[in-house]
């Protein structure tokens, strides 16, 4: 941190935060604390199980009157450097008749604020609360003779530079993505919307973690009664840990037995910054690069951010692709064995031939043989992810080659077998969002099984059952199909195509935002 | 939540067995018919059907199939009703015979001449698994099972019957896949009666095939009249048929220039409007025919950039027009069968007059009085005007 010597000054000056720094509280009742600082700092080691990571410095000023300064912070938690310059350098430096005086005073801690040269310091008597505050990176600053601990933030955890996102990738568009760095992340929307209407809110969940959760909206434009539904639902969380945002999707989301998710998980900052915008809220979980989004809709996780930087005619051009590959990822399978095994009328003859050519010597009837190649190819996928990066290649070649080709000379599988497969794998990464091709993957297996069983009816059949079960949910209450079911005609310029920005006057109204136009009467220049 | 979920899961199962026709059916445990064969066996009086079928193995064990020849299967089985003939023969299919893909029916001679056409076609409208968009055909003197034993060299046979039926209608004019649809809704109208394309089988003359080799031709259209074939438009005659159904898509006239010379005239298209109505007792047909066209060969030295000689073409290139749907129509009076549908159009415009004539309308239409106006124009004459100049 080299920039830090520079500010050192203004930041002394204009951080401290008294305020909030929290008086003594009368009570005293269950604080251990004592007014021997050996002993203090023997309470603050046992507390924690004196663990090797926990950094304790102690500087005697005045051995004569046993007067001395105890530093304890977390190593690897807090800034080594800013201890060593802004507390124990000023504090060393100190007459110590003056600081005794000092602390004796009520205003302690505004008088040490002048000296300590940090963001934060705070004064505390409870023990829980400093222990907490320490594992949290903080440093706590002991005096002898008193009971009053001091805490400068001092925290530093090491985290890694922003990087391009991994699994939402854009060819246009912004290449910054979240990091597990909460701060980090709310920073790189701040960003983008500086304004005060952005307003960020602390919750905490885990009651062992205590993983700070910050919820995030636009003031004006989010809707208060569903930002009033995700502060209780967030509330009422009772796990020992969040790991990640999809403990949070778990307990906040509507129907929890649903394949289709009902929240948007993104790591790209443009992304959030576009649904604040259309009064949706964010959820950040320290520890993951994945900010979740609500309410959604469905038709959201098809819409790609890619699709606003490019040309409208292509933005609608891919958009509806998208549906068809969702089309083909989900149904193609099922298609395929219930036209080949119930309604072979419906193949144009000379395919029919060929095709019959091709399954004269296959073993196994097409369900299972379609079953087996799908499996197959999950396996492999599987495998792609999870295999070390030094050996990825021989996945594809064991994939593409051996059980491509191969299976179908040694008439394992059928050549057409394999081209539905494949053809529905490739479908199935065209999805921006890789939580709906999941439910894609899953009811593929469904509508293979129906299709089966009892052809093009099965298909029909399961359609109904996914539209039904599509149009019965709810993300914090919005239908999640809006705007199809219910049909609104002026919602549809976002949905299958996208108009021009300046065309799409008012917000989409799913997660009904408190303001209505967002390009401004003439703010578009194609009026007059 | 349980009980509901079970309530779901068990009516979900009950919707099993209202699909009904529920037709699991592997590819490899199913033999294709492509085409159908009819015939009439006098002495035992059976119906003989041919089963055509593409063959299973041709292409199999290859993982890029669709090569070249596809191979065919010939079976056949008798019985009192097709449907009867057609269980029979799975004492000779090893798969499940699937209808689905029948592309052609062919009726024997014995069968469209003595016996009557019009119940074997009762099978195509019942069964879900037959189309009843089949074109058919009638194996001219010969028997359907000679028509579709004739293999062609590089084609499947059905295959190869269908292409020419297809091409023959397209290019000249002269055939027309009926399909069986068609046949039916002609045969139960008293205005019309069916039309039905004949195939005979010749000796082949491609010298690549061993001397001998058989091969199928399309040949005139069978006049129908009351379920049994009475006749046949031959030739330029059937023509007539397509031009008055406005079915034409394109033919030519030969156009004598003088000597044994011919110009070739290509007609592009062709509208037909008739008019019927009864005068004292005898229909009088009125056709008006408007057809363009444009010189696609030239054999003799003629101006024809000039309007007299333009016109001269025409006039005689609507002359012949008239005098196919003439003949054609001689025909079917002496046939006394109203193969072009007249009746019906008497029908429609004027009804009252049609239920008087209805019972007796193969009589009345014998004793018909047609006027024919054909206005044919040439449009163009390809890309060349002149003929190239010779000596």
């Amino acid at each position: 941190m080299p920039s830090f010597f520079k500010n050192k000054k203004t930041k002394t000056q204009t951080t401290i935060d008294s305020s909030s720094s929290k008086p003594s509280n009368g009570k005293q009742d269950e604080t251990t604390l004592t007014f021997e600082i050996d002993k203090n700092v023997q309470l603050i080691k046992d507390c924690m199980g004196n663990p090797p990571d926990l950094n304790v410095r102690k500087i005697i000023i005045d051995a004569s009157s046993d007067f001395s300064i105890a530093m304890i912070r977390m190593d690897g938690m807090s800034d080594k450097k800013e201890v060593d310059f802004s507390v124990i350098e000023p504090l060393s430096k100190l007459n110590f008749q003056e600081l005794r005086e000092q602390l004796d005073n009520p205003n302690s801690a505004e008088v040490l604020g002048r000296l300590i040269a940090v963001n934060k310091l705070e004064k505390m008597n409870n023990l829980e609360k400093v222990v907490k505050s320490i594992l949290q990176g903080n440093t706590a600053i002991l005096f002898s003779h008193t009971q009053q601990i001091f805490l400068a933030s001092t925290r530093l955890i090491d985290k890694r530079g922003l990087s391009e996102p991994t699994s939402q990738t854009v060819i246009r568009g912004p290449k910054d993505s979240f990091t597990e760095d909460l701060r980090t992340n709310t920073s790189l929307v701040r960003a983008r919307i500086t304004n005060p209407k952005l307003r960020i809110e602390t919750l905490n969940a885990g009651e062992i973690t205590h993983t700070n959760i910050e919820l995030m909206y636009l003031k004006g434009i989010a809707n208060d009664s569903i930002l009033q539904e995700v502060r209780s639902r967030i509330k009422k969380i009772k796990i020992d840990a969040i790991l990640e945002s999809s403990y949070i999707e778990e307990f906040i989301q509507d129907s929890k037995n649903s394949i289709f998710p009902t929240l948007i998980s993104t790591e790209r900052p443009d992304v959030v910054v576009a649904n604040l915008l259309e009064g949706r809220f964010a959820i950040f979980v320290y520890g993951t690069p994945y900010v979740l989004i609500g309410p959604a809709t469905f038709i959201q996780f098809f819409q790609s951010p890619e699709d606003y930087y490019q040309n409208y005619y292509m933005g609608s051009f891919i958009r509806i692709l998208r549906f068809v590959a969702f089309f083909i990822a989900l149904y193609i399978p099922g298609l395929y064995v219930a036209i080949m095994t119930h309604h072979h009328a419906l193949i144009p003859t000379t395919l029919l031939i060929t095709l019959a050519g091709q399954r004269e010597g296959v073993p196994f009837p097409i369900v299972v043989e379609a079953l087996i190649m799908e499996l197959v190819f999950e396996v492999l996928r599987e495998a792609g992810v999870r295999m070390p990066r030094a050996v990825g290649q021989t996945v594809s070649i064991v994939g593409a080659l051996i059980l491509g080709q191969a299976a179908v000379e040694a008439g394992f599988v059928s050549a057409s077998t394999v081209i539905v497969v494949s053809l529905t794998a490739i479908a199935n990464f065209t999805m921006p969002f890789f939580n709906v091709a999941i439910a894609a993957r899953i009811l593929r297996f469904f509508l293979l099984l129906l299709g089966s069983f009892i052809g093009m009816y099965g298909i029909l059949l399961g359609t109904f059952m996914i539209l039904a079960h599509l149009c019965s949910l709810r993300s914090f209450g919005l239908p999640y199909f809006d705007p199809i079911t219910p049909f609104k005609l002026l919602e549809q310029k976002d949905v299958f195509i996208r108009l021009p920005l300046p065309k799409q006057r008012t917000r989409p109204q799913p997660a009904r935002p408190e303001q209505k136009f967002r390009v401004k009467r003439g703010g578009s220049q194609n009026e007059t | 939540m349980k009980r509901k979920c079970l309530v779901i899961l068990v009516l979900f199962m009950f919707t099993h067995f209202l699909g009904g026709c529920s037709n699991y059916r592997e590819l490899r445990d199913a033999v294709f018919i492509a085409g159908l064969g009819i015939d009439w066996i006098k002495e035992k009086k059976r119906y003989e059907i041919t089963f055509q079928a593409f063959s299973p193995t041709s292409t199999a064990g290859t993982g890029s199939a669709g090569a070249g020849s596809t191979g065919s299967v010939l079976y056949t089985a008798e019985g009192r009703t097709i449907s009867e003939a057609a269980r029979q023969a799975s004492k000779k299919f090893s798969r499940m015979p699937d209808y689905s893909h029948v592309r052609i029916v062919v009726i024997g001679d014995d069968l469209a001449k003595a016996e009557s056409l019009n119940y074997i076609f009762d099978v195509f409208e019942r069964d879900a698994n037959i189309r009843a968009n089949i074109p058919a055909l009638i194996a001219r003197g010969t028997s359907a099972k000679e028509v579709l034993s004739v293999i062609p060299a590089t084609e499947h046979p059905v295959q190869s019957i269908n292409g020419k039926v297809r091409n023959s209608s397209k290019m000249l004019g002269e055939n027309e896949a009926t399909e069986i649809y068609q046949i039916i809704n002609q045969l139960t109208s008293t205005g019309t009666e069916p039309t039905i394309g004949g195939i005979s089988v010749i000796t082949s003359e491609n010298p690549t095939q061993p001397p001998g080799t058989k091969e199928t031709k399309l040949r005139g259209m069978g006049i129908i009249k009351e379920g049994k074939l009475v006749g046949w438009l031959d030739g330029t005659k059937s023509k007539s048929i397509l031009f008055l159904n406005n079915q034409m898509r394109q033919t030519n006239e030969s156009i004598n220039c003088g000597g044994h010379r011919y110009t070739s005239v290509r007609i592009t298209s062709s509208k037909s409007k008739i008019k019927v109505h009864m005068n004292t007792g005898k229909p009088e047909i009125t056709i008006h025919v408007d057809a363009l066209g444009i010189v696609d060969e030239m054999l003799c030295n003629r101006k024809i950039m000039e309007y007299d000689v333009l016109h001269e073409y025409e006039k005689k290139t609507a002359g012949n027009i008239a005098k196919h749907i003439q003949d054609g129509i001689n025909e079917a009076k002496k046939q006394k069968s109203d193969i072009f549908g007249f009746g019906d159009i008497l029908h429609r415009q004027h009804p009252e007059e049609w239920k008087k004539y209805e019972s007796r309308w193969h009589d009345v239409f014998a004793k018909s009085k047609v006027s024919i106006h054909v206005n044919f124009i040439l449009h163009g004459t390809s890309m060349r005007v002149e003929p190239y100049p010779y000596k």
